[in-house]
């Protein structure tokens, strides 16, 4: 064989390769890119590859005016057809992503609006995602409008000819569709073993006899969010109580200012919310030390709002609301161990809110009206607000703690052997 | 630009190959020139604000070599004044976008001046080129040549090697751009440079980039105060390392195609360096360019081997302290340094001593080289740790899991796979039913003492799995005993290199051929197939 006969058999073969490669992946579509639903997200695939790319490539079929950005309590719990979003607001897409960072939120968002230019963002704030690196597959090549950014077309090439498409081709007869969408109103049925699937959360069959009903599935969240950060664990409370002592916090909170002025500079309305986790959760961030980082970052959000409104002119507003505290809807009862029947109704775990709280957040920042018994804080938090709100959530948890002996010891007794792995 | 990305591998190097070689037939000036422009423009895709610097360090060091060469090198007058003020340039300019920050952040704690630098972008490959620079200078100080503009601009800026090496050294690659018969078309050069090239990006973008996942949890978890048991402690350094070799091979070898294209061979910069089985050797096979400049231009000038044994072992520790101050203004390089310095000390200690001892039967001596060979790779994966860390308390945390002071005990999720799977076995088929009972009476309920919720497949907090184990054992499986790129090509006279390496068994020695057509196919196949997402690679920070 001459060299010349060689080279084009390597290339011949290789481009034959990858084109079927390709070719496979588009007919299977393993993501559903082609067929993308009005409403997505409303009850989440469970993790799969793909995820973030589909987020991404939704953005040009839907080329929305809002988004709801955040991790993944706002892509679990923040419906895009939840009734406090208007006509105004239309179309709403859902880009909130499990494990994203609030650097990688801000990129998001760069994107949306590079793509469609947006009237609004509604952003779920998570202490985690100030806390953490983000998603692994989180690619700024993919995105449009920062210095990496590769044009949509060779994206999808990529996409197409990725391995872990084709995995997911070869495997797309038994992965599972979107969940189903919500579509009755009243409170969710119960899931038992028999129908594991319910309105809005999926719970398997697996989950459910592993897991002791809900309360298993609350043990798995909590171990997901905080097993994975041992090494954040109890904290020095001097420098907890100052956000700013670690880099990378300070990095983070940097990101978040630079996401506000982006908004405002490009005439975006950004309307902000700490999620309602469980006060279950709660517990655990008192439990680990987290309380002073808690307060601290709050502190440090509600700073950097305020100086990015003393800067310019008063619109687009800016406005974030502290649903992060104990309330009715957070302090709803805990299914006891082994409890198949009861199902909360507020809550998929203590991590994750129902998007029936999400309807509730949606129309409380909006200002749409929602007839909910719930008593959400009516405003915003500011920085006159602040010390007061800060100093009502520690008596609540206070209060909490006296009267939910069963769940701290819960945790407490989890903790115990954190703490002996976590060596600390 | 990256090697393993869309827009190199489908636009830029398809557009500079054919530039050059249509340019070639002309005049090979214009190839020089053509290609010196693809360089800056390949640089600039990163950051065009650098470019200017890069232009100016060019022409500084040309300009400064040129005068230093005009006075005749070390004999004439004024040489040795040009030098120390051009190395000084030199340094000065790494020093202030390398090393000012970490300067002045030291400072700041030992004196409680709370002085604050602003983070400055590392002008990328700044190391790179200027270290080539600074060895150019010495050359033609000490033996002086001169050169033209374009061929000296190009053997700076030549993009294959740009960003992360090989270190060029001029009197190996200005000929080579001023021969005619450089970057002209030939199908020889393509075959083999797509072959080598092939193999790099394999490297990086299937097995490197395959193991990342598995190096960083524990180094980031050790960051935030979490103090790793040894097996996980091993499991990361194992990983991290295994992870460095291929993504560092990789681009070396991707370097070496890339210019092989074009008729230009470069100098080989790995030969299976965790076969070594000393640390001489080991710094003999891992980036040998790197080891060459050392040797050469601090060593050497420090006073090498000629000033006693005492002060040998000192300049063998101070070379590699500076070797590991190039890779990083941060206190672990500089201890990762120091303790290879120590190493290669202790080495020549050892050998100095063996040679009084009596030689030993055969069989000793096997022992002692597998000994050696042990000690080496512990050694060498250990201090990975190091070099890894992000600072020194993660690093001092990650070492005393690696000799056992965070205790034994596996992970949990760890405790819970291993018991999954040994209940697995145990009510499999094909195992007779007495030793499944007895696989699972022993290892079925160790995860008994876990809450419920660790471990059980769940992914959160994993710092060592399965497929982590699967990885390092297919990746040692090759670094171990699978020939190195450069056996592999003998045939093809790709790499530039001093001496001789043994052949490769014959099915693995390349040549060209159908089998090996689509050996290559299917290696760049399955590269193409893994880049899902742009992963940089390693050496570039540095």
């Amino acid at each position: 064989m001459e060299a010349r006969g060689y080279v084009i058999v390597v290339l011949v073969l290789a481009t034959a390769l990858c084109g079927a490669v390709v070719a496979f992946n588009a007919r299977v579509d393993p993501y559903g890119l082609a067929a993308i639903p009005d409403r997505t997200n409303v009850a989440p695939d469970a993790p799969r590859p793909g995820a973030f790319f589909r987020k991404v490539l939704t953005v040009r079929q839907a080329m929305p005016r809002t988004i709801v950005l955040g991790t993944s309590r706002a892509e679990f719990g923040i419906d895009p057809g939840a009734p406090g979003f208007t006509a105004e607001y239309s179309p709403v897409l859902n880009v909130a992503l499990g494990g994203l960072s609030i650097e990688q939120m801000r990129l998001m968002l760069i994107h949306v609006n590079s793509v469609s230019p947006l009237r609004l963002a509604v952003i779920g704030l998570d202490l985690e995602s100030f806390l953490d690196a983000g998603r692994t597959d989180f690619d700024p090549a993919a995105l449009e409008g920062n210095t990496q950014s590769e044009p949509p077309l060779l994206v999808r090439l990529r996409l197409h000819m990725s391995r872990e498409a084709l995995a997911a081709s070869l495997a797309s007869s038994a992965s599972t569709t979107l969940g189903p969408a919500r579509a009755t109103a009243g409170p969710p049925a119960a899931p038992t073993a028999a129908r594991p699937s319910a309105r809005n959360w999926r719970i398997t069959d697996r989950a459910l006899r592993l897991w002791e009903g809900q309360h298993g599935l609350i043990w798995v969240a909590e171990y997901d969010n905080f097993y994975s950060r041992m090494g954040l664990f109890f904290p020095d409370e001097a420098t907890a109580a100052r956000w700013d002592a670690d880099p990378q916090r300070r990095a983070a909170m940097a990101s978040f200012r630079q996401l506000l002025h982006y908004a405002r500079s490009h005439g975006i309305e950004l309307r902000m919310f700490i999620s309602p986790v469980h006060a279950r959760y709660l517990e655990w961030y008192r439990e680990v030390g987290w309380w002073p980082l808690y307060e601290a970052w709050k502190r440090g959000l509600v700073d950097s709002v305020d100086a990015v409104v003393q800067e310019g002119p008063q619109q687009p507003a800016i406005a974030l609301w502290d649903f992060g505290g104990f309330h009715a809807i957070s302090t709803e009862s805990v299914p006891a161990v082994g409890d198949h029947r009861t199902h909360m109704r507020w809550y998929r775990d203590t991590s994750h809110y129902s998007p029936d709280v999400g309807d509730i957040i949606v129309a409380r920042i909006l200002g749409g009206g929602v007839a909910a018994p719930v008593p959400l804080p009516e405003s915003p938090m500011t920085k006159a607000t602040i010390d007061a709100d800060l100093a009502r959530a520690r008596d609540d948890e206070m209060r909490f703690r006296r009267h939910a002996r069963d769940e701290v010891a819960d945790i407490e007794h989890i903790l115990a052997y954190m703490r002996r792995v976590a060596k600390r | 630009m990256l090697f393993n990305s869309y827009t190199f591998l489908f636009a830029f190097l398809p557009i500079v190959l054919a530039g050059a070689f249509a340019l070639s037939r002309y005049r090979p000036n214009l190839a020089v020139a053509w290609l010196a422009l693809a360089s800056l423009f390949f640089y600039g895709w990163w950051s065009w604000r650098h470019v200017p610097l890069l232009l100016a360090s060019i022409a500084f060091n040309f300009f400064a070599g040129d005068a230093i060469a005009r006075r005749g090198g070390k004999n004439g007058a004024l040489a040795f004044g040009l030098l120390a003020g051009a190395v000084a340039v030199n340094l000065a300019l790494l020093g202030y976008f390398k090393y000012a920050g970490f300067l002045v952040a030291n400072l700041d704690t030992l004196l409680g001046a709370d002085v604050r630098v602003e983070a400055m972008v590392l002008p990328l490959g700044i190391s790179f080129f200027t270290f080539t620079q600074v060895a150019y200078l010495v050359d033609v100080y000490r033996d002086p040549a001169r050169y033209g503009a374009l061929p000296y601009g190009l053997f700076v800026s030549y993009f294959p090697h740009l960003i992360a090496g090989p270190i060029l050294h001029h009197r190996e690659m200005m000929p080579q751009f001023t021969a005619p018969s450089s970057f002209r078309f030939q199908w020889a050069n393509l075959a083999a440079g797509l072959t080598i090239f092939a193999i790099g990006l394999f490297k990086k973008t299937v097995l490197a980039d395959g193991i990342a996942p598995y190096a960083s949890p524990v180094y980031a978890q050790a960051a935030q105060g979490y103090a790793p048991g040894m097996v996980e402690a091993w499991g990361a350094a194992f990983s991290f390392g295994l992870q460095l070799y291929f993504d560092f091979s990789g681009y070396s070898d991707m370097a070496v195609g890339l210019s092989k294209m074009l008729g230009v061979r470069m100098p080989v910069n790995f030969e299976s360096p965790y076969k070594a089985t000393s640390m001489i050797v080991f710094w003999r096979r891992w980036h040998m360019t790197l080891s060459r400049f050392l040797r050469d231009y601090v060593y050497i000038v420090l006073g090498g081997n000629r000033r006693g044994t005492t002060r040998r072992y000192a300049n063998l520790v101070v070379t590699m302290l500076l070797g590991g101050l190039w890779h990083g203004a941060a206190w672990t390089f500089v201890l990762w340094g120091a303790v290879h310095g120590a190493f290669l000390a202790f080495n020549h200690g050892w050998i100095a001593l063996r040679a009084r001892l009596p030689k030993g039967p055969r069989w000793l001596r096997n022992v002692g080289t597998a000994a050696g060979a042990a000690l080496t790779f512990l050694a060498v994966f250990g201090a990975w740790t190091i070099f890894r860390a992000d600072d020194l308390p993660s690093a001092v945390r990650i070492t005393r899991g690696l000799i056992g002071m965070n205790g034994f005990a596996l992970p949990p999720s760890a405790l819970a796979e291993a018991a999954e799977a040994a209940r697995a076995i145990g009510q499999a088929r094909f195992v007779p039913s007495a030793v499944g009972q007895w696989i699972v009476a022993h290892f079925g309920a160790l995860d008994a003492g876990l809450p419920i919720g660790i471990g059980r497949g769940r992914s959160a907090g994993v710092l060592i799995s399965k497929a982590q184990i699967v990885w390092m054992a297919a990746l040692f499986a090759i670094a171990w005993l699978a020939p190195n790129t450069r056996q592999i090509m003998l045939r093809a006279e790709a790499f530039l290199a001093q001496h001789p390496v043994p052949p490769p068994p014959a099915f693995l020695a390349w040549r060209i051929d159908v089998r090996w057509a689509v050996a290559v196919a299917l290696l760049i196949a399955a590269s193409l197939t893994s880049m899902t997402r742009v992963s940089e690679f390693l050496y570039f920070q540095f």
